[in-house]
């Protein structure tokens, strides 16, 4: 029996409804009608301005892209399987070709491997930009909200380029890349990315060294090294908290180990550490597309011919890439034949979800955003 | 029943007009003569520079404008040209639109963009009024659950405690509309007004997110409110006076500004937070409470 004896609900705030169970608690929906949420929904139990309870609720945007994908064929899975995420399209479909291409038996040529390489990082850009972009403007910082959407225009112009598309590529086919390149393409991919470049060490004057970005992110959501581990998380948020893990680097697919880059990797694993990794690693991946646009072949065939409605054996395949959000993987099962017999999915998106209560619990309200969109969380692809 | 509208023809456009004037002509002099001249028998002509106003005058001034010169002089110091037009409402209107359309154009340029741009033909003059005519013409939507008379009150308590701040401001040498000699105390008075109104802002809608965007409103501003007031405080040292106008003058020679350095850079930064405007904006934060209040 506690000491003190509250009011009556009435009493206090008249105007209020409050919660039945306790009158300090009080329950909010952030979401899905929310400008901060996402397509998701937050439910926060917070006592005065510290959040007490977090309870991360996804689901609205479910699309049973795994369903679809059981009755397409092998090629006709490809539009809609880069649905969940458009602006990372060429990443969510690495998994899906090198997994289809090892179900079959596909040898890619060299040309396409450099290609495919060139296009994921490209859009790796183009996925990072809209991130920070949103980031800046659910800190209130509406400049960061303009400069990545117009800088990611340089990059989409590339990719419009090189695959005919601005967002929904469909640009990777099992067994290469559906067209080669256009004429002329390494010299205006060569100019546009320097000048990006350019343009991203800007961002640190305007964003990252901003005293108000600093003390709105820093020391906020603190994720231990031994925490990121045992929650799962991957991509930026595991290298924020000082693992050196990178699937480019440690689980080389198609030419990444050939290539020159490093991993970025920050010990703070506090928000500003999460916000910092994504922009850092648009470094490597402009250092990565012109040392691909170097080593590629001039020449040569950029895709397989595949019979139609390939099948494949009774076999099964998980590959995994790195994508904007971390490792994507796509574990395809195949029971002889022409379309998949099961096709899972497996995001970075919603393994960093896991990490949001843990991170929220204690924090105030007002840092919510900061550390919410710091966990490189992307509602659409956690859904799938 | 569905109305069409009726082919343009210049004949009907032509007959209508002559219509209204003939009946315009048969009202006035039927109605309109006979009564003007019943309610002159009543009133006294005002007296203005030593001469009588009558209608004829008035009707003389019509058609020689110099001749109106008197009238207008005297209308300009009235209280009622004060209060609306020059260093009242109209004018603080004219200097908020001009100030907001330079802040929006100055900050497209620093983001990249044009801003505004179609409206009013010339880099988008008119557009604020675009902007304040589509917010007149909204919807007004009130919450199920509002407290119904205090969430239409409070937006008209904001626009009384603009009001009051506009008539404090002494705009040139004898135009203010309030000449007060205990001014600076009128302005700390309206600012303490602002919490409460906040508040209630917050508490009326009768909704969590604007609620705790007035509890963060009401401490951001209480906090801030104490410096501010500090920091306003030195000038009254200095000049030893409390009215706005006096304060003002006694800057002929040089600005305080350059005694107190720290009270201005104080000062600037508890008016920002005082009202709520970027980097102070916690209070409503969109992606977090929804644009609070």
């Amino acid at each position: 029996m506690s000491s003190h004896v509250y009011p009556k609900e009435k009493e206090i705030f008249p105007g209020l409804q409050l919660e039945k169970v306790d009158d300090r608690i009080m329950t909010l929906n952030v979401g899905p009608q929310h400008p901060g949420s996402g397509h998701m929904r937050i439910i926060l139990k917070v006592d005065g301005d510290y959040i007490v309870h977090c309870d991360p609720d996804p689901g609205y945007v479910h699309r049973g892209e795994e369903k679809m994908a059981e009755y397409r064929n092998y090629i006709t899975n490809i539009p809609h399987l880069e649905r969940p995420v458009i602006h990372d399209s060429c990443n969510i479909l690495y998994p899906y070709c090198l997994g289809v291409e090892e179900l079959l038996g596909l040898e890619v040529p060299e040309r396409a491997k450099y290609i495919r390489v060139i296009a994921a990082e490209l859009n790796r850009c183009v996925y990072t930009q809209y991130w920070l972009a949103i980031y800046g403007i659910f800190l209130g910082h509406s400049t960061m909200f303009m400069w990545p959407m117009g800088d990611r225009e340089l990059v989409i112009d590339l990719l419009d380029k090189m695959t005919g598309a601005r967002v929904t590529h469909a640009y990777f086919v099992p067994g290469g890349v559906r067209n080669d390149l256009p004429p002329n393409f390494e010299d205006v991919c060569l100019r546009q990315v320097n000048y990006f470049e350019k343009r991203l060490k800007e961002y640190a004057d305007i964003f990252y060294d901003n005293p108000i970005l600093i003390s709105r992110t820093k020391d906020t959501g603190i994720l231990s090294r031994e925490d990121a581990i045992k929650l799962g998380t991957t991509g930026s948020v595991l290298r924020a908290s000082g693992v050196d893990f990178d699937i480019r680097k440690k689980e080389p697919y198609d030419v990444y180990e050939e290539l020159d880059f490093q991993t970025n990797v920050l010990k703070e694993g506090d928000s500003y550490a999460r916000s910092k990794i994504p922009w850092l690693d648009m470094f490597e991946s402009c250092r990565i597309i012109r040392d691909a646009l170097k080593k590629m072949p001039k020449s040569g065939s950029v895709r397989v011919k595949l019979k139609p409605n390939p099948k494949g054996g009774d076999t099964e395949v998980y590959r995994r890439v790195e994508s904007g959000r971390g490792s994507l993987g796509m574990h395809i099962i195949s029971r002889g034949k022409p379309q998949p017999y099961r096709l899972k999915i497996s995001v970075g998106s919603f393994r960093n979800l896991i990490a949001m209560p843990h991170l929220l619990t204690g924090e105030m309200l007002g840092n919510m955003p900061a550390v919410y969109w710091s966990l490189n969380y992307w509602p659409v692809e956690a859904d799938r | 029943m569905s109305v069409i509208a009726p082919k343009f023809r210049l004949g009907y456009l032509i007959k209508g007009i002559t219509d209204n004037i003939f009946w315009i002509i048969v009202l006035m002099t039927l109605i309109g003569i006979p009564v003007v001249q019943i309610v002159l028998i009543y009133i006294d002509f005002p007296v203005i520079d030593g001469e009588i106003w009558n209608p004829f005058r008035v009707f003389d001034a019509m058609t020689h404008p110099e001749r109106a010169l008197p009238l207008v002089k005297n209308f300009m110091q009235t209280d009622l040209f004060k209060i609306v037009a020059f260093p009242g409402f109209g004018f603080a209107a004219l200097i908020a639109a001009a100030v907001i359309f330079v802040e929006r154009k100055m900050l497209a340029k620093l983001q990249l963009r044009v801003g505004p741009f179609y409206c009013g033909k010339v880099e988008g003059i008119l557009q604020l009024m675009g902007d304040g005519l589509k917010l007149i013409s909204k919807e007004i939507i009130i919450p199920a659950k509002a407290d119904k008379p205090i969430f239409w009150a409070v937006p008209v308590l904001f626009a009384a405690t603009a009001g009051a701040f506009v008539a404090l401001i002494p705009v040139a040498p004898g135009w203010v509309v309030a000449d007060i000699d205990l001014g600076l105390l009128a302005v700390f008075a309206v600012i303490g007004f602002f919490p409460i109104i906040t508040v209630l802002a917050g508490w009326s809608s009768n909704s969590k997110f604007p609620f705790i965007g007035g509890i963060r409103a009401l401490y951001q501003m209480v906090s801030f409110e104490i410096p501010l007031i500090l920091s306003l405080l030195g000038i009254v040292m200095l000049t030893g006076t409390l009215n706005l106008s006096e304060i003002v003058e006694s800057q002929v020679n040089f600005p305080w500004i350059i005694f107190m350095p720290i009270g201005a850079i104080v000062f600037f930064i508890c008016i920002l937070a005082e009202l709520e405007r970027i980097p102070f904006d916690l209070p409503e934060a969109e992606s977090e409470i929804v644009a609070g209040w």
